[in-house]
């Protein structure tokens, strides 16, 4: 159905130790450029793994790497493992085998979290670009107004004004060149000679940063840190570029050579022009804590926490439900799914709840009108179009926008239709606005193939819906209503809507994948060619979509009007059992919202109001907390709490004969879950660079992005909001993602030998995994460089 | 807990700020039942002051309300409330002022708030050097301003503002140096050409911040003249200085907010840009339409600052009509325009040729009338359906707009007296200057798809997104001002 492997990770050679001395600047730069995760705008904005680029080093080097080049953290600091340790979140037997592992004595360790001990430092080796070395001599600020300066052409050459556009497409480079002598700006604030200095500027980006690079006499071997960290003072802006070619083959650079170059020459421009520009000095030396012993203590205080999350999995095997199931429900792998099937199977022994990725299998391009989403992980490219029925809108689309910034009509506009403003404050204030996000659950559908090459055809329809059933676990035993819940948030006024929403369907809501899902598996002929592959899909089973409102926690069934009436009774009272659950999921997420214990009905109104407060920052947890995946079957994880902190993989080894379904899991819905993971980690320990700040400075550059205040870099990663409690208290702990697969170890292995880069991540101690024994409740830990252990 | 909530002082404020909104209601709705101005001691409420009372009211507590939940978990969240509703209140009490030395003093309470609103982020650099350039600014309008107050002082022996007025008509002639300076402060605090500049730079406060600074505060300029229309409509001079400084304002503001590319930039732009066209309506002596605009533009813009998180909904962009189509239906529009506009004028009673202010308002709503033609055509569909849906709409408004035009006069008669229509060379000057402006920016607004062929439209587009680098030379100035104050000062005020 769905294949991965040539288009997952990233395809980072890894770094020799040191540089060839003839060293090649386009591999050079395709190397930095790679280094770089790509960065979705707004509307798709799905998690990226901030090491996407670093997937093949080894952790404490690219924390060393990035520490050096972007000034960034990738681990937390002492601090927090010393109040952790306070905490007992892990204890003294956790040190010590995390020590021994990474070989390290075990006493100085415990002295250091008890500050006995000093803790040790490193030598930091930071290559700074020439502006910043102004800067530190002369108490400039250079290096910010160069930055300045490239991320507003950058935004005015991807985004562009709002009535105005620029025009030309030679590349961003050749655009800013033609654009440069014209710019005042930087001349104003000192480069005297800017102008005439921009006329001389080479004519290829490439021949603009070998020429730099020797302007600057950047010693050959120190030439790819300095690149490196160029590249990182715009972080952002060089993501945003990147994601058009991420998945290059060939290691496109794109615009990103493009904005390197515009980089670097703005860097020369501050040696050249800077009013005082003498040779300028060595750097301090600056010294940071030993990224290799924070790391033992991540490491310890993870297994702290694995070593809770294990003893708390069923022990031993149990049987799943002999008799047939009166629903099965099969939820989205998401965390906040987690909690929802715990209070929905608690409603009656005879209901049964999976995981699967939230997108279903049904790689969507869901259009309405000419306006198509990518409804899938970002992993995918969609495999059926699916276009909703509107009607065609009375009113020109977009007149009255344009209309009110025109000349002499934006005066005329305010004057007639302002007072209407004032309503609008006031609907606003009083949480009265109806939100006009649509998210696919309630618009109808064509699914019969059309000219415009949307629709599915019988055959494929057929092959899509045996994939499914087949990833879902769904063999035998299947019950009379199967439900198939999709999830979205609900939030307004929120430039980051999309990241409370599906992550598996591209930032979007779930519900246009579970109808069209649902709808394939109820078709008449499909069920027919379903038997005929040797399915034994019961003739009275109707699948039936759903939502699971993330924000409010509550399930709505969709298109159940179009189910047969003999079903009545049974969405019927499964419509009781999801709203009995809501409830008890709501009570569990309201404490951690810090919205005090009521009665049912009035917490309900009340988070159904924050989800549409205009001003509130923090509708939902989304996935905060995230810190497991488990791959295993529900028997094992049914009834036990796990606190809405894991992703939940339905997998059934016994039915996985050839290791297929294992290899999908490992290498997609694992590496979605890491991703997220691993944003979550990196926007929690170093928001400065990798989260995108408080909110009440986010200022959107058209749907691209936000940037902070009055300009700047783009922002990438979760805001600070997203993080932190009212109470200013970190609401997310950074632990890595902990994966544990439910299989004999020798079918893990031979999984792991088959996905060079699943290994890799693993390897590299990007996310910790972890074998569930089949049989019993031992675990088995796969330690890095080692195997099993 | 102490953080968790804004706790209970702040929904006390919230409880006071709506209350003061409830009472602005009330007194609105008093002046509109019985139009006879109720003179308190320091302040005077009529139709004029109350409809200016509710707007910041409105907006004053529908920020608040915002901020309590929006800067939830910030570190210094209560110090920000506690600031945000001095400041409501403040720029509430200028909005009633008659006495000039309360007047004064709401001027400078407000200025003072909104400093401490825009530091917030003290740590932040780049919130700083603008909220400076501000406070510099708002010190120059000051002097202007005591020295304006001084004035009358001095020569008329009060600071009654309807006290002057008399005195002013007893002498018979009109002191021009006051309404001169009058101006000029109105100027400065509204943030006109050339000190208009720390507007679109204070960004790094939070979105509140510029919520209640451009729906609200900014008003204080217009109010100003508005409270001195009596005066300054017969200084021939003085209007002529707010017709050029308003056009060059609104022409650079609409320039550089087409050319930015974030929203709150893009709204700080239109900001400037309508203030500029607020201060050309005060220079056409039209005052009625002037408090018609601060207040719809105060709606406006407080509901997109606070709603400038939510996506926009659809394709975003609409791709722009070639510019021969853009001209033609603009031409076609404008045109279109001026019988129905005559007819208009005939149904609302509203004048066009009672002034040279009021024509100009008039031939402006047919050039808006064009630009409605062209962004019809330009969102697509057919032939015919564009021209009928334009033709609909070109009635509705042209209607529409005469009708609140002469609404407005009807309505704020009361407050501001009998203002006699200017007619002098200048007036047409004043008059036709905004317009020929407008009209010329209609056809540049046309060309922009291809204005970037030749080197001046690069130009033009490369200057209009610095906002044609008057900030940042203003920042070299306050750069050197600055540093030549005691630095403790320069972190503290």
């Amino acid at each position: 159905m769905f294949n991965l492997q040539t288009q997952s990770s990233t395809q980072a050679a890894t770094l020799p130790e040191y540089l060839p001395v003839q060293v090649n600047l386009d591999e050079m730069i395709t190397r930095v450029c790679a280094r770089i995760p790509p960065l979705w705008d707004l509307e798709n904005y799905v998690a990226v793994n901030p090491f996407l680029g670093f997937a093949g080093e080894p952790l404490i080097a690219t924390a060393r790497t990035v520490r050096d080049g972007l000034g960034a953290h990738l681990l937390p600091a002492l601090a927090f493992y010393q109040r952790r340790w306070r905490d007992h979140a892990f204890n003294a037997q956790d040190l010590a085998h995390a020590a021994r592992r990474a070989g390290y004595e075990l006493a100085g360790l415990a002295d250091i979290l008890s500050d006995a001990t000093p803790m040790p430092t490193r030598l930091a080796d930071p290559l700074l670009t020439f502006a910043e070395r102004h800067d530190q001599e002369y108490g400039t600020d250079w290096n910010a107004q160069i930055v300045r300066h490239v991320a507003q052409w950058c935004a005015l050459y991807t985004a562009g004004g709002s009535q105005w556009r620029w025009q030309q497409s030679a590349g961003l480079y050749a655009a800013w060149r033609a654009a440069a002598p014209i710019d005042r700006s930087l001349e104003i604030a000192g480069l005297r000679g800017w102008r005439d200095w921009a006329r001389e500027l080479p004519d290829t980006p490439e021949a603009a940063i070998s020429a730099a690079l020797a302007r600057l006499a950047v010693p050959v071997e120190q030439q790819e840190a300095y690149l490196y960290r160029a590249l990182g003072g715009l972080y952002g802006w060089a993501s945003y570029l990147r994601r058009a070619v991420w998945q290059s083959p060939t290691g496109e650079t794109g615009d990103l050579l493009d904005l390197l170059a515009i980089r670097v020459c703005a860097d020369v421009a501050v040696a050249q022009l800077a009013p005082r520009r003498q040779p300028v000095a060595v750097p301090r030396r600056v010294y940071v804590e030993d990224e290799a012993v924070l790391a033992i203590f991540q490491d310890a205080l993870e297994d702290g926490y694995a070593r809770q999350l294990f003893s708390t999995l069923a022990p031993a095997p149990q049987q799943g439900i002999a008799s047939r199931p009166a629903v099965q429900a099969v939820f989205c792998i998401d965390v906040r799914s987690e909690v929802f099937r715990r209070h929905f199977e608690a409603q009656h022994a005879q209901i049964e709840t999976r995981g699967f990725a939230g997108f279903f299998g049904v790689a969507l391009d869901w259009r309405v009108g000419d306006y198509g989403s990518e409804r899938c992980p970002v992993l995918l490219k969609p495999g059926v179009a699916v276009q909703a029925n509107i009607a065609a809108s009375v009113v020109p689309e977009g007149a009255l926008k344009t209309w009110q910034s025109a000349p002499a009509a934006a005066f005329t506009f305010v004057e007639t239709f302002g007072l209407a403003y004032g309503l609008g404050l006031l609907g606003d204030a009083f949480n009265r606005t109806p939100s006009h996000h649509d998210d696919g659950s309630s618009t109808s559908f064509q699914l019969d193939p059309d000219e415009h090459g949307s629709g599915i055809a019988h055959d494929q329809r057929v092959e899509m819906a045996a994939g499914i059933l087949k990833n879902m676990g769904l063999h035998d035993n299947i019950a009379r209503v199967v439900a198939l819940v999709g999830h979205g948030g609900r939030s307004t006024n929120n430039a980051h809507a999309a990241g409370l929403d599906c992550g598996a369907c591209g930032g979007h809501s779930g519900a246009a994948n579970a109808r069209v899902a649902a709808a394939l598996l109820n078709d008449r002929n499909v069920r027919v060619g379903l038997n005929e592959h040797g399915w034994r899909v019961p003739a009275d089973t109707i699948f039936v979509a759903g939502l699971h409102d993330t924000s409010v926690d509550e399930v709505a069934l969709l298109d159940a009007a179009s189910l047969p009436a003999s079903h009545a009774a049974d969405l019927a009272q499964l419509t009781t059992w999801l709203a009995a659950a809501g409830a008890a999921a709501r009570n569990e997420r309201a404490r951690t919202l810090g919205v005090a214990a009521k009665p049912a009905n009035i917490l309900h109104r009340l988070l159904d109001k924050r989800a549409r407060d205009w001003s509130e920052v923090r509708p939902e947890w989304a996935l905060a907390r995230n810190a497991a995946f488990i791959a295993a079957r529900r028997t094992r994880t049914r009834g036990v709490d796990l606190a809405g902190r894991a992703f939940l993989h339905e997998y059934d080894w016994t039915l996985d004969d050839d290791s297929s379904v294992l290899r999908l899991i490992l290498s997609a819905p694992m590496v979605v879950a890491s991703w997220i993971n691993l944003q979550y980690f990196a926007s929690t320990v170093d928001n400065q660079v990798f989260g995108c700040g408080t909110k009440a400075l986010h200022n959107r550059v058209g749907t691209l992005g936000v940037v902070l205040g009055n300009g700047g870099d783009l922002r990438t990663g979760l805001a600070l909001q997203s993080l932190q409690g009212e109470d200013g208290e970190w609401y997310h702990e950074p632990l890595r993602l902990q994966v544990v697969v439910e299989a004999p170890l020798e079918k893990i292995t031979a999984e792991l030998d088959a996905l060079p880069q699943v290994r890799e991540l693993i390897e590299n101690g990007w996310v910790r995994l972890f074998a569930l024994d089949p049989d019993s409740d031992r675990t088995t830990r796969w330690v890095p460089g080692q195997g099993w252990a | 807990m102490t953080a968790m909530t804004a706790g209970r002082a702040g929904n006390v404020l919230l409880v006071v700020l709506c209350g003061l909104c409830v009472l602005a209601a009330l007194l609105l709705l008093g002046q509109v039942l019985v139009p006879v101005p109720i003179r308190l001691p320091g302040i005077t409420i009529d139709r004029l002051s109350a409809l200016m009372a509710l707007l910041v009211a409105l907006v004053g507590a529908t920020t608040y309300r915002f901020a309590l939940r929006y800067l939830a978990g910030e570190v210094n969240q209560r110090v920000f409330l506690n600031w945000l509703a001095f400041t409501i209140i403040a720029a509430l009490l200028l909005m009633l002022a008659t006495h000039l030395l309360v007047l004064f003093v709401a001027w400078m309470l407000t200025s003072i708030g909104l400093h401490q609103l825009l530091t917030h982020y003290h740590d932040r650099r780049e919130a700083v050097a603008p909220a400076r350039k501000k406070f510099l600014i708002s010190r120059l309008g000051d002097l202007i301003l005591v020295a304006a107050i001084s004035l009358i002082w001095v020569r008329y022996d009060t600071l009654d503002i309807y006290t002057f007025f008399a005195r002013v008509a007893e002498t018979g002639t009109t002191p021009t140096s006051i309404a001169v300076l009058v101006a000029l402060a109105a100027l400065m605090k509204s943030a006109q050409f050339p000190f208009h500049s720390w507007l679109p730079e204070t960004m790094e406060a939070p979105t509140p911040v510029s919520a209640l600074m451009h729906a609200g505060i900014i008003n204080a300029g217009g109010v100003l003249l508005l409270r001195f229309a009596p005066l300054i409509v017969a200084a021939p001079w003085a209007l002529l200085l707010l017709a050029v400084i308003g056009t060059i304002t609104m022409a650079l503001g609409m320039l550089a907010m087409w050319a930015q590319t974030d929203i709150k930039r893009t709204l700080a732009w239109s900001t400037v840009s309508q203030m500029g066209f607020m201060m050309v309506q005060c220079g056409l002596a039209v005052f009625p339409a002037a408090a018609l605009h601060i207040v719809g533009h105060g709606c406006y813009k407080a509901w997109s600052f606070l709603r400038s998180g939510e996506l926009p909904a659809g394709r975003g962009y609409v791709p722009q009509l070639p510019p021969a189509q853009a001209l033609g239906w603009g031409l076609a529009g404008t045109l279109v325009a001026v019988p129905t506009l005559a007819q208009a004028a005939l149904l609302t009673g509203f004048n066009p040729l009672h002034s040279p202010g009021e024509l100009a308002l008039t031939a402006i709503v047919a050039l808006s009338i064009g630009q409605l033609w062209v962004a019809v055509a330009r969102a697509g569909g057919k032939f015919a359906s564009r021209l009928l849906f334009s033709l609909g709409l070109t009635l509705a408004l042209s209607v529409g707009a005469l009708w609140l035009y002469h609404g407005a006069a009807l309505f704020f008669a009361p407050a501001l007296g009998q203002i006699p229509a200017p007619t002098g060379p200048l007036a047409w000057v004043a008059a036709t200057l905004p317009v020929m402006v407008l009209a010329a920016l209609a056809v540049l607004h046309a060309l922009l798809p291809t204005i970037e062929r030749s080197a001046a439209g690069r130009a033009l587009h490369v200057h209009a997104l610095h906002g044609f680098y008057l900030g940042m030379i203003a920042n070299r100035i306050v750069e050197r001002v600055w540093a030549t104050f005691p630095s403790t000062r320069a972190t503290n005020v």
